[in-house]
């Protein structure tokens, strides 16, 4: 029973679990692990990246647990909360796919007893932080100072999660990293866990296994940039400016202090249209953007590896698409890439298109009314959660692929607004002729209908989300004859 | 054996056949090839419905609509064959002959209601048509 345990830090991190949330719904296989354990670790609790994705975690969740444990398919990866990896209900710690920390609410300079430091003491921090670092209240984060963060995070080591953490890693499981380089929690975050996690002396159980565990890491170099206020207005607000030099320094010390990592992989993008200057809170909510999704690629190709490919040698990894262009198709993705994901991304595409536009039409098709889909639909609250990861407004799979064409950089593989299946993929499209044409509400139904014939399960759910899986393979294999 | 048992079918909901100089011509010639065809070219709907458009076909033919325009189709068939089946053995039209015809319209309803719960588990796109029972799955 191999874990991965992915520590999203920051809001970079929430966003980029956001999209590798999206990926295992579609099916994106996810190799060499049984369960994926994210840890979202942000001290905003408001932020509205991290509550988004921490919504689509535990629909996600429950939708897994009902379809049950199988190889592939939708929604097939198994997740869980880091205090339920235990399985006997012994943790101490709280449900959540987020780390605790225990409502910091205070200015960091209260968290570091700056009125309590002898005179030399508080020189030395006058020196190491900004006047605004030591005011600013922790509970919206680090407002991009890895300083402040660097010094916060490092007692997160010390605390029940993370023994917790410690205690049930086993020999087998793998970590991740998933953080920005250019902010304050991530870039603070990444460096001083995995400095933490592989060093023997710090006294966490499970040393042993830790110090050899298998570790990845995404570090996401700046891909966007923030709105400045005017020149004379006070505004809270973080500086973007700053961005790629902290980048560069950030660099500079990972080229020497990065120690026990096996893989490394880095993306980042030329920031296009700056975007709203909101430090925290609920108000920091950013579009999903490409570089995110492509950034949760990186997970599905570090446990591709085998154990003994990462052990041998440490790899790196630089994204790159195979043309400069703005809108993403998935032919400008490397073959390898595109096999991983374009197919099960169109399948999922027409489930969603499908399953929101035309199954209320199909009461009288046999795969609805042997299942009595309708009435389940009207009864059973895992619709409901179904409903909500396709359609929610704030964090659902069409939300999130409406904001994914909103940039300057889009991803452009799946036509958002596009109500004919033939036309729905960018890079390939079905042609029509008087006796073909191609996939619509009739030949879905058949391929419903038909996969329905096969499948035992009496769940309507379960039986459901089964004829979808059959029916879009069938569709993307014999109908869009996708290569 | 064929001819009593049609004879008795028809005659149970309209009696003896009239006018009463064609009676034999009922009992041995029309009711027994009406019958026949009324089981056969039911039978052959069904089928139509269910093998050839709802599974060699999938036309999308599989809603309940569908179902009854094909009940109908066959109801309207089997008004007809009496009438055809007594114009063709030279018997005198009688108001009998339409009381034949609209019972064996009715037959052909129950028939086809028969003939759709035994076959339509074997059909891919409409075994749930016009109802799920008895099937199960």
């Amino acid at each position: 029973m191999a874990k991965l345990f992915v520590f999203g830090i920051g809001g970079t991190g929430s966003r980029v679990i956001r999209s590798l949330v999206m990926l295992m719904a579609a099916g994106v296989k996810i190799q060499n692990c049984d369960k994926i354990v994210p840890i979202i670790i942000d001290p905003d609790t408001q932020n509205g990246d991290m509550n988004r994705t921490v919504e689509l975690l535990k629909t996600y969740k429950q939708i897994h647990d009902k379809l049950g444990r199988r190889d592939e398919g939708f929604f097939h990866t198994d997740i869980s909360t880091l205090s339920s990896i235990a399985g006997d209900g012994s943790s101490k710690i709280r449900d959540s796919f987020v780390y605790d920390f225990g409502g910091i609410n205070k200015p960091f300079k209260d968290h570091v007893g700056y009125n309590q430091l002898d005179i030399d003491s508080q020189a030395l921090v006058d020196l190491l932080f900004t006047k605004e670092n030591l005011s600013n209240s922790l509970d919206v984060g680090f407002r991009g100072s890895p300083n402040v963060g660097s010094v916060v995070l490092n007692e997160i080591i010390e605390s029940p999660e993370m023994r917790f953490f410690a205690s049930n890693f086993q020999a087998g499981d793998r970590i991740f990293f998933v953080s920005s380089i250019f902010g304050g929690t991530g870039a603070a975050g990444f460096p001083l866990l995995l400095k933490n996690f592989k060093d023997s002396r710090i006294g966490l159980p499970n040393a042993a296994s830790l110090n050899s565990a298998l570790t990845g890491a995404m570090v996401v170099l700046p891909y966007f940039s923030l709105e400045q206020p005017a020149a004379g207005v006070e505004a809270d607000f973080i500086d973007s400016n700053t961005f790629t030099t902290k980048a560069k320094d950030a660099l500079s010390y990972y080229q020497h202090h990065l120690n026990g990592i096996n893989a490394v992989y880095y993306m980042g993008d030329t920031p296009d249209k700056p975007l709203e200057n909101n430090p925290g809170r609920a108000s920091q909510k950013n579009d999903a953007h490409l570089v995110e999704l492509l950034s949760a690629l990186a997970i599905v190709d570090f446990m591709d590896y085998t154990d003994n490919d990462l052990i041998s040698n440490e790899v790196y990894h630089e994204f790159g698409l195979r043309e400069d262009v703005d809108q993403v198709q998935f032919t400008h993705l490397d073959q390898e890439t595109r096999d991983r994901i374009a197919k099960q991304l169109i399948r999922f595409h027409y489930f969603e298109r499908y399953y929101t536009q035309h199954v209320p039409d199909d009461a009288q098709a046999a795969y609805a009314r042997g299942v009595d889909l309708m009435g389940a639909i009207r009864n059973e609250p895992i619709f409901k959660e179904l409903d909500k990861f396709l359609k929610h407004p704030d964090y659902g799979y069409q939300s999130w692929l409406r904001e994914l064409g909103r940039k300057e950089r889009t991803f452009a593989a799946l036509n958002v607004s596009e109500s004919d299946f033939n036309r729905m993929v960018a890079d390939k499209q079905i042609e029509t002729g008087f006796l073909n044409k191609g996939i619509h509400q009739g030949s879905f139904v058949k391929e419903l209908n038909r996969a329905s014939e096969s499948i035992s399960d009496r769940d309507a759910f379960r039986a459901t989300i089964q004829a979808f899986e059959v029916a879009t393979d069938k569709l993307v294999e014999e109908k869009l004859k996708y290569a | 054996m064929i001819q009593k048992f049609f004879s008795g079918l028809y005659e149970l909901l309209l009696g003896r056949p009239l006018p009463a100089n064609f009676t034999n011509d009922y009992r041995e010639v029309v009711f027994p090839n009406t019958g026949l065809q009324l089981v056969l070219i039911t039978l052959a709907m069904v089928i139509l419905y269910y093998y050839v458009f709802n599974r060699i076909m999938s036309t999308g033919f599989y809603k309940t609509q569908h179902w009854v325009i094909m009940l109908l189709i066959n109801a309207v068939i089997a008004f007809a064959i009496p009438l055809i089946q007594v114009n063709n053995n030279g018997i005198e039209t009688h108001s009998y002959t339409y009381m034949f015809a609209f019972v064996n319209t009715v037959y052909s309803l129950v028939l086809f209601f028969l003939f759709s719960i035994l076959l339509k588990r074997g059909s891919v796109q409409a075994w749930t048509t016009p109802m799920k029972w008895p099937n199960k799955k």
